[in-house]
């Protein structure tokens, strides 16, 4: 599975929000670090078909961005900022996300006990959304991305807000999902992308400052002046 | 079907919806109900629409009448109305479709009674009458027109170019009580001659009906409606209007018209918070992220949840009338008679459920387009344009675009049967309409998915300390 960028421009009236963008990523976990306003959840919106590119092109393995049909189908699609109805039970909420993804009845008794274990809520499965924890409904959302087996997740500031444990927790989640398929995830922490990517991209104000493995020297800087800022 | 029933999950949680039960809940309880029942209590009286005669004879129907007879009659019974509603000081009014009641001031009293004085030349003594001895079941205007009333025979009457039913008044037709109602009037205590011609009359109706209200019963439309009289009136029972009622209507017929009557004006407004309520869970919920990128068509999910915001809707609808559909049937065994059981699920399904796709379908369109409550103006101010006239309510609406069918009465069969291709093909047009604005929801649905169609300002979700650029 390979995602390439081509030259990606995106404008919200006079404001250019991604300039020039030109990327590929292949299999496993790939990082976007970038400040508020860098452009980052924009382009995790493009690719998740939520908005469409001003130019450029973007596609998965040959099959284009504008096949919005099909490249829904290889998507898993994880929102930085969401909630859930309130008034549903988490179970309710798999099986109607399954609903929205046709997956058939079968599957889905398949899958929803099976991602729900994985996530550690199929104690909760019948506790009312309203009553879950932040973290619980994230790995709620995680679960929900997963549930038509996508071969790319896209994950917005997963671990936002997120205690250690919990985002210990979805690191070794997304690590596990991420064999033979493709996981982007997005943060602001580099150490966060450090521990969870082997590569990585940095966007500030729309345009693309780095694009390479997390070993790299740039990336070791970016860490060093991190850990000076927190100090 | 498993969305779909999730989709009427949701729907059933939300409160709006539970405010369109309760108001069809409150509208069959308080407007319809009491209708069958004060019918079944008064099955022996000439002017009920279940009386059956056992003399062999129904109240005589005869052909034209002079207009002389016309106007002495209005005039009679108008100002009979006006004493009554004057003694009483309780004047009754439609200023939105349904009646209310207005008391007036001691000034705006005082300007009656000088009008009445006018117009009968009694004085205000004889006027004001012995409290003690008023009924006002016995200053009906049924009979002040000489012990009869004026009646609209099926099949008088025509059809305009617009597809509106036009009564001319030689269609009316002079029918004299024959029966002992406690209707009939009994005007020994004030008994008079009226002392003004018709065209003043007319401007002091018009001053009293200004004072009252819009649509007052003393208005011009309301007078010639109810002065004139016509078959919707409480008129003796003809033997046409025996056999529509038997036979035509079998019975139930005739109550589930009068019950989608007494709901339509709901069903003009209210379905609109179903929809809205559903489609705007998803943004207030933070939900529209996680629903755009899912495989499933635009298409398919706008008409599911269509299909379930119109289920809901119909399901109080088709729920209401049910326990009155059973005292009808149960009084039909009684004497005999064939009740229709399914004509309740028939008139709701033909009379009101276009017009519940229609307002839904609108309200649908205008929120997946704005994503907030521009919708429920909109719908707001459809019902006030679109609200039959007063006129129309008892006569029947039936023009070809007319959203909503008003037949406040339980007689008429006739006439709808009159009008029933006029009625069919209104109710297809708005049908198609209906399906058309539900096309087009889907369409813009499917373009905003994709980012499309966005109003108003985009606004940053987050706001983190670690700022990039301090390290170039």
């Amino acid at each position: 599975m390979e995602i390439q960028i081509q030259a990606l421009n995106k404008s919200f009236g006079k404001t250019k929000v991604l300039d020039n963008i030109s990327l590929t990523i292949g299999n496993g976990m790939f990082g976007l670090l970038g400040r508020n306003g860098s452009g980052k959840t924009t382009l995790m919106q493009i690719l998740a078909t939520l908005e469409k590119p001003t130019s450029g092109t973007i596609t998965f393995d040959k099959i284009p961005l504008g096949d919005t049909r099909q490249v829904r189908s290889l998507i898993g699609y994880l929102p930085q900022e969401f909630s859930l109805y309130p008034d549903m039970s988490v179970l309710e909420i798999m099986r109607y996300l399954a609903a929205l993804s046709n997956l058939p009845v079968k599957v889905q008794h398949q899958r929803i006990p099976e991602l729900l274990k994985k996530v550690n809520l199929w104690e909760d499965r019948e506790k009312k959304v309203r009553k879950l924890s932040g973290g619980m409904k994230r790995r709620l959302g995680i679960a929900g991305a997963l549930l038509h087996n996508p071969r790319i997740l896209i994950a917005d500031e997963p671990t936002a807000g997120l205690d250690p444990l919990e985002r210990l927790r979805f690191y070794t989640l997304l690590n596990d999902f991420s064999t033979n398929r493709i996981v982007i995830v997005s943060s602001h922490i580099v150490s966060d992308i450090e521990a969870m990517c082997e590569k990585a991209a940095v966007l500030d104000t729309g345009k693309l400052l780095f694009h390479g493995t997390v070993e790299d020297d740039y990336m070791k800087m970016l860490r060093q002046l991190e850990q000076e800022v927190k100090k | 079907m498993f969305l779909f029933g999730m989709e009427c999950r949701k729907i059933a949680r939300s409160i709006l919806y539970w405010v369109l039960v309760l108001t069809l809940l409150a509208v069959s309880f308080f407007q319809y109900e009491p209708i069958v029942k004060s019918e079944l209590q008064r099955t022996d009286n000439p002017n009920s629409v279940f009386y059956i005669t056992t003399s062999g004879s129904y109240a005589d129907e005869q052909n034209s009448i002079p207009d002389e007879d016309m106007e002495r009659a209005m005039m009679a019974g108008a100002t009979n109305r006006l004493i009554d509603n004057y003694r009483n000081n309780r004047y009754e009014y439609y200023p939105f479709g349904y009646v209310k009641e207005k008391t007036m001031s001691a000034q705006e009293q005082s300007v009656i009674l000088q009008y009445l004085m006018e117009l009968t030349g009694l004085n205000e003594q004889e006027l004001n009458g012995n409290p003690n001895e008023t009924d006002t079941s016995q200053i009906g205007d049924v009979s002040i027109s000489g012990g009869g009333a004026f009646i609209l025979e099926p099949g008088k009457g025509s059809t305009n170019e617009g597809g509106q039913f036009i009564v001319e008044p030689d269609d009316w037709q002079y029918v004299p009580s024959h029966g002992e109602s406690s209707e009939t009037p009994n005007n020994t205590d004030n008994s008079f001659e009226i002392q003004v011609s018709f065209e003043r009359f007319k401007e002091i109706m018009e001053e009293v009906s200004r004072l009252i209200g819009r649509n007052s019963y003393f208005s011009r439309t309301m007078l010639t409606l109810y002065y004139f009289g016509n078959d919707m009136e409480d008129t003796p029972i003809t033997e046409q209007q025996h056999r529509d009622f038997y036979e035509g209507d079998r019975v139930t017929g005739a109550f589930a018209r009068y019950y989608c009557d007494s709901i339509s004006l709901v069903i003009l407004f209210l379905p609109a918070f179903v929809i809205i309520d559903l489609m705007l869970r998803d943004k207030k919920r933070k939900m529209q992220s996680l629903i755009y990128p899912r495989t499933i068509s635009s298409t398919k999910l706008i008409c599911i949840r269509y299909a379930a915001a119109v289920c809901m809707t119909m399901l109080p609808v088709l729920i209401l009338p049910i326990k009155s559909l059973f005292v009808l049937m149960r009084y039909c065994r009684s004497i005999g008679v064939q009740g229709d059981v399914l004509a309740f699920a028939k008139y709701t399904l033909a009379w009101i459920l276009p017009t519940v796709m229609l307002v839904t379908a609108l309200s649908l369109l205008v929120t997946v387009l704005m994503e907030n409550y521009t919708a429920i103006l909109l719908t707001g101010l459809m019902w006030l344009v679109c609200r039959p006239s007063v006129d129309k309510i008892a006569g029947g609406n039936y023009g070809l675009f007319d959203l909503i069918i008003r037949h406040n009465t339980l007689k008429g069969y006739g006439r709808m049967m009159e009008n029933v291709q006029m009625l069919a093909l209104n109710r297809i047009c708005i049908t198609v309409m209906a399906f058309g604005l539900v096309g087009l929801s889907a369409l813009v649905y499917s373009v905003k998915r994709k980012g499309g169609l966005v109003f108003g300002s985009r606004k940053s979700t987050h706001n983190h300390w670690f700022k990039l650029s301090s390290y170039h």
